[in-house]
C-alpha cells in the first residue's frame, strides 16, 4: 500500500521525539493501593429489604519510573472479597517530552473526570458511583492502545490547558446491547472468530483556571462496538465536566451521553450528576449529590438525591455515609432508598 | 491503516512538534512558590498527606502518577515534587521506625518511648503556604 507523504512525516517524527538518549537512574519502585468495606441496607420500606458488607475494593498499585523518562504501573483489583479479580491498568509510559506523556498498554480511559481520577472511595466523596456512571460510561472503563496527556501552561499565574487523546480496541458487544457488557475487549476479539480491524478513538481538552479555583473540559470518544465480523456500528459518547472551588466549598458536575447506533433507531442514553461539598474543618465534610440517568424506554430512568456526610479519620482513612433517595418515572417507581456506609484506607 | 489510526498519528506527531519547538507555552515558569503550587492543587481532589509518610525516592514515582491524574504541567509536578522531598521520610526515620517495630514486636519498647524518640517525630511542614482557597489535609 503506497503511503501517502503527511502520513509517512508523522510516524517519522514520532519516530525521532523517541530517540533520545536516556541516562540511567535509580529504579524507584513501590507498592501502594486502597481497600474499604462496605456496608448496605438497599430497599428502605420493601418487603424485601437488603443489608449485606461488601469489600468491594482491596486493590494493590505498583509503579516506579524505572528510568529517567520512563515509568510503568499496574493496578490489580480484588474486588467484592475475590469475586472479582482482574487487571484495571498496567501501562509503561514515557515522560521525556515537556507537556506530553505517552501511555501504552492497559489504561483507565481518561473520559471526563469521574472515571479515571474520582473514582478511588479514598477520593470519591460519596461511598458510590453516581447515576450514569455505570450503565452509560461504565465506570471503570479501561482499554487496550496509545494514550498520550499533557498539560500547557496559559500564562504564569497558575491557568493551563489540559489534553489527553487515546486509540484503543474500544468497546464490543451486541447490536443495542449495554455499554456496561461492552468491557474488557482486551484482546478484540471477535465472538465467530477473528479480530476486528476498527479502533476507537477519544480526546479530551480542557482549560483549567487554578487559582481561581475553576475548571471546564469536553470529552468525546467513537468508535465501532458491533462484534461482528463484517458490520459496524458505532458507539460515540460525548461529555462535559466542570468544578468551582472556593476555600471549603467544592461543587462539580459531569454528563455524558452516549449514541449508540442499531440497525434500527439509534438509542440515546444520557447521564450526570451535580455535587456540593463543604469542608467544615480538618474532619468534617458534608456531601449532597443529584444524579440521573436517561436511559431508552422509561423503566430504566432514575434521579438520585443523596446526602452524605465524609468523617477524615486520619489522612489516609475516611468513613463515609450516605442517603439516597432514589425515584423513577410514573409506572416503574419503586421502594428502593438506601443507605450506604464505607470505611476506605489508602496505603 | 483506518481513519482513527491515521488521526491519532497526526495528532501524536503534531503535539509532539508543537511541544519541543523553542518558546512554547510550555518554557513559560510560574511565579508561584513550591508550596503555593502544592497547596492549591493535591487538596483539589483528595486530603493531603503527610510528606513524611515515604522516603524521598518514593515521591517520585506518586508524583508522576498523581500528575497525570491532576493533568500538571511539568513545572508544577517538579514543584510539588520538591516540597514533598524537603519533608520527606529520611532513611534513618525508616530504618528507626523498622528497628523499633522490630523490638515492639520482640516485647521491648512501648508506645510511650517510640513517642518521644527524636528519629521517629513527625516533620512538620514548616513552610508556610499562601492560604488555599479549598480544604486542605
Amino acid at each position: 500500500m503506497r503511503r501517502r507523504p503527511a502520513e509517512f512525516l508523522a510516524w517519522a517524527l514520532i519516530a525521532a521525539s523517541m530517540a533520545i538518549p536516556m541516562s540511567t537512574a535509580a529504579q524507584s519502585l513501590m507498592v501502594t493501593g486502597y481497600a474499604d468495606l462496605e456496608v448496605f441496607v438497599n430497599k428502605i420500606g420493601s418487603d424485601n429489604k437488603e443489608f449485606y458488607f461488601d469489600n468491594h475494593h482491596f486493590n494493590i498499585i505498583a509503579m516506579g519510573t524505572i528510568s529517567e523518562n520512563m515509568f510503568v504501573a499496574a493496578e490489580v483489583e480484588y474486588e467484592h472479597g475475590g469475586a472479582e479479580i482482574k487487571l484495571e491498568y498496567g501501562y509503561l509510559g514515557y515522560t521525556g517530552i515537556d507537556g506530553l506523556k505517552i501511555m501504552v498498554g492497559k489504561f483507565i480511559v481518561p473520559f471526563g473526570r469521574f472515571n479515571r481520577d474520582l473514582h478511588p472511595t479514598w477520593i470519591n466523596k460519596m461511598p458510590d458511583r453516581p447515576n450514569g456512571f455505570k450503565d452509560i460510561l461504565p465506570q471503570t472503563y479501561s482499554d487496550v492502545g496509545f494514550w498520550i496527556t499533557g498539560a500547557a501552561a496559559a500564562g504564569t499565574s497558575g491557568n493551563r490547558f489540559v489534553y489527553d487523546a487515546w486509540l484503543t480496541n474500544g468497546l464490543m458487544g451486541d447490536e443495542a446491547g449495554g455499554i456496561r457488557g461492552m468491557r474488557d475487549n482486551d484482546r478484540e476479539k471477535i465472538s465467530g472468530g477473528g479480530r476486528d480491524d476498527n479502533k476507537t478513538v477519544g480526546a479530551r481538552v480542557g482549560f483549567e483556571f487554578a487559582p481561581a479555583g475553576f475548571d471546564i473540559a469536553v470529552s468525546v470518544q467513537t468508535g465501532n462496538y458491533l462484534d461482528d465480523a463484517v458490520e459496524n456500528l458505532t458507539l460515540t459518547l460525548l461529555g462535559a465536566d466542570a468544578a468551582y472551588r472556593y476555600n471549603d466549598l467544592e461543587v462539580r458536575g459531569e454528563i455524558v451521553r452516549a449514541t449508540q447506533e442499531t440497525f434500527a433507531d439509534d438509542l440515546n442514553k444520557t447521564g450526570g450528576y451535580v455535587q456540593a461539598a463543604y469542608r467544615v474543618g480538618p474532619k468534617v465534610e458534608p456531601v449532597v449529590r443529584w444524579s440521573a440517568r436517561q436511559m431508552p424506554g422509561e423503566s430504566a430512568d432514575q434521579s438520585r438525591f443523596s446526602f452524605g456526610l465524609n468523617v477524615f479519620v486520619t489522612p489516609s482513612s475516611s468513613v463515609r455515609i450516605a442517603y439516597h433517595i432514589n425515584t423513577e418515572e410514573d409506572g416503574f417507581k419503586k421502594e428502593n432508598d438506601s443507605i450506604a456506609l464505607q470505611w476506605n484506607v489508602v496505603f | 491503516m483506518s481513519k482513527q489510526i491515521r488521526m491519532f498519528g497526526v495528532a501524536v506527531a503534531s503535539a509532539v512538534v508543537i511541544l519541543t519547538m523553542p518558546g512554547s507555552v510550555q518554557a513559560q515558569r510560574s511565579g508561584r512558590s513550591d508550596v503555593n503550587i502544592w497547596a492549591q492543587t493535591c487538596a483539589n481532589c483528595h486530603t493531603n498527606q503527610p510528606r513524611s509518610k515515604y522516603e524521598s525516592v518514593k515521591w517520585e514515582p506518586i508524583m508522576v502518577h498523581m500528575q497525570l491524574a491532576a493533568r500538571l504541567t511539568d513545572d508544577e509536578a517538579q514543584a510539588i515534587l520538591r516540597y514533598l522531598k524537603r519533608g520527606a521520610r529520611s532513611e534513618d526515620q525508616a530504618a528507626a521506625s523498622e528497628a523499633q517495630a522490630e523490638s515492639i514486636d520482640s516485647g521491648g519498647a512501648s508506645d510511650g518511648m517510640r513517642a518521644k524518640d527524636p528519629a521517629i517525630r513527625k516533620s512538620k511542614p514548616t513552610e508556610k503556604a499562601t492560604p488555599p482557597r479549598r480544604p486542605g489535609g
